[in-house]
């Protein structure tokens, strides 16, 4: 390999395992039932009183996560070391950050969630190229220096945004919660297919695996979370997004946490 | 790029004071370095013998992944390398 490749295989991100997806996916259906507690359970939307206050709850929800995800990024950046806590809190503040920001762009904005959808891809799409254009590449191997660990965690979130948005258009349709579910389930099985059968980029399966889980833990959130009448179980938000946040230190506890390489092509 | 010298390597690396790797995670660790290799031959990233052999003396040593992340960066004379670790970087040696 060349001296640039040997670099690419330095990282502070974790080895993609299936461990890593177990957590992953339990991350973003926290990030759902987590912004859901905020935004709605404490905030006041979606219910009668919402915006009587003069104050949207998804914005101020979305501050509240923002300036958490914004503090925990600059901490993964100054990190030497892959830090497994660390680096999970901040792709659950991503996630967190992007279910109220995708509530408050498809529901505050008044634009839909086709809308918000095509908004939220613009921008994941937007920040693809300034990476690209910063940095000559947007692999992810090289997830080595501050410059693209903030393009990475920028890319992330806006894709966690998008993800929030695409799970709420599908599940809003005829589908309902546990058949979108379903939908994205067996979108990633078939990426796993892929993954296992053929010579397919991982570059390209990573971040479709990547994206996918997002929709996937989104509609099982709210699944989880939403009225019996709208095909949810009706647990409450703060109970589920308690259990799941037990299940994510567990996992971390028990799996082994340790740095790797996310697919890439320098 | 020129080759590791793996043998020198080796000694700066037994000179460090580090926590070693058990031998049932030095054995997690070629597993994982045997799938991230399988993926690096996909993406036609093909590492050279020498390189191969770097990364198994390193796991040999018990070096964990992060520690070796690190050295390899000082060996590279990366500009995220910590300059501080006793290895002597390729170009100077």
């Amino acid at each position: 390999m060349t001296r640039e490749q040997l670099t690419d295989t330095v990282t502070k991100v974790p080895a993609v395992t299936l461990g890593f997806w177990v957590i992953k996916i339990l991350a973003t259906t926290l990030g759902e039932t987590g912004g859901d507690t905020v935004s709605m359970s404490w905030l006041g939307e979606t219910t009668p009183d919402a915006g009587q206050s003069g104050l949207n709850g998804y914005l101020i929800g979305t501050a509240i996560f923002g300036l958490l995800l914004v503090a925990l990024v600059w901490l993964q950046i100054r990190a030497r070391w892959f830090n497994p806590w660390l680096y999970w809190a901040t792709i659950i503040a991503s996630t967190t950050a992007g279910t109220t920001l995708a509530d408050f762009a498809t529901r505050s904005l008044g634009i839909g969630y086709p809308g918000g959808s095509l908004l939220l891809l613009g921008c994941v799409l937007a920040s693809l190229f300034a990476w690209y254009r910063t940095l000559g590449s947007v692999a992810v191997d090289t997830v080595v220096g501050p410059r693209e660990e903030t393009f990475y965690w920028i890319t992330i979130t806006l894709s966690q945004t998008l993800g929030t948005a695409l799970g709420d258009w599908v599940a809003d349709g005829s589908l309902g919660y546990s058949g979108a579910a379903l939908v994205f389930g067996g979108a990633l099985a078939v990426v796993a297919a892929l993954y296992f059968r053929t010579q397919v980029s991982r570059v390209i399966l990573f971040w479709a695996a990547f994206i996918l889980t997002r929709p996937l833990g989104a509609t099982v959130g709210d699944f989880l979370d939403k009225p019996v009448a709208k095909g949810g179980l009706e647990f409450s938000r703060p109970v589920a997004t308690t259990v799941l946040a037990v299940a994510i230190v567990l996992l971390i506890l028990i799996l082994p946490q340790r740095a790797g390489r996310h697919p890439g092509k320098s | 790029m020129s080759d590791f010298d793996i043998e020198a390597i080796r000694a700066e690396v037994r000179a460090m004071e580090f926590v070693r790797g058990t031998p049932a995670q030095i054995a997690m660790w070629h597993e994982d370095m045997a799938d991230s290799r399988a993926n690096l031959v996909i993406e036609d990233m093909i590492p050279s013998p020498n390189d191969d052999a770097f990364f198994a003396m390193m796991l040999d040593e018990g070096v964990p992944p992060p520690l070796l992340s690190q050295i390899l960066l000082r060996l590279l004379d990366h500009p995220d390398a910590d300059r501080s670790l006793p290895i002597t970087p390729m170009a100077t040696r």
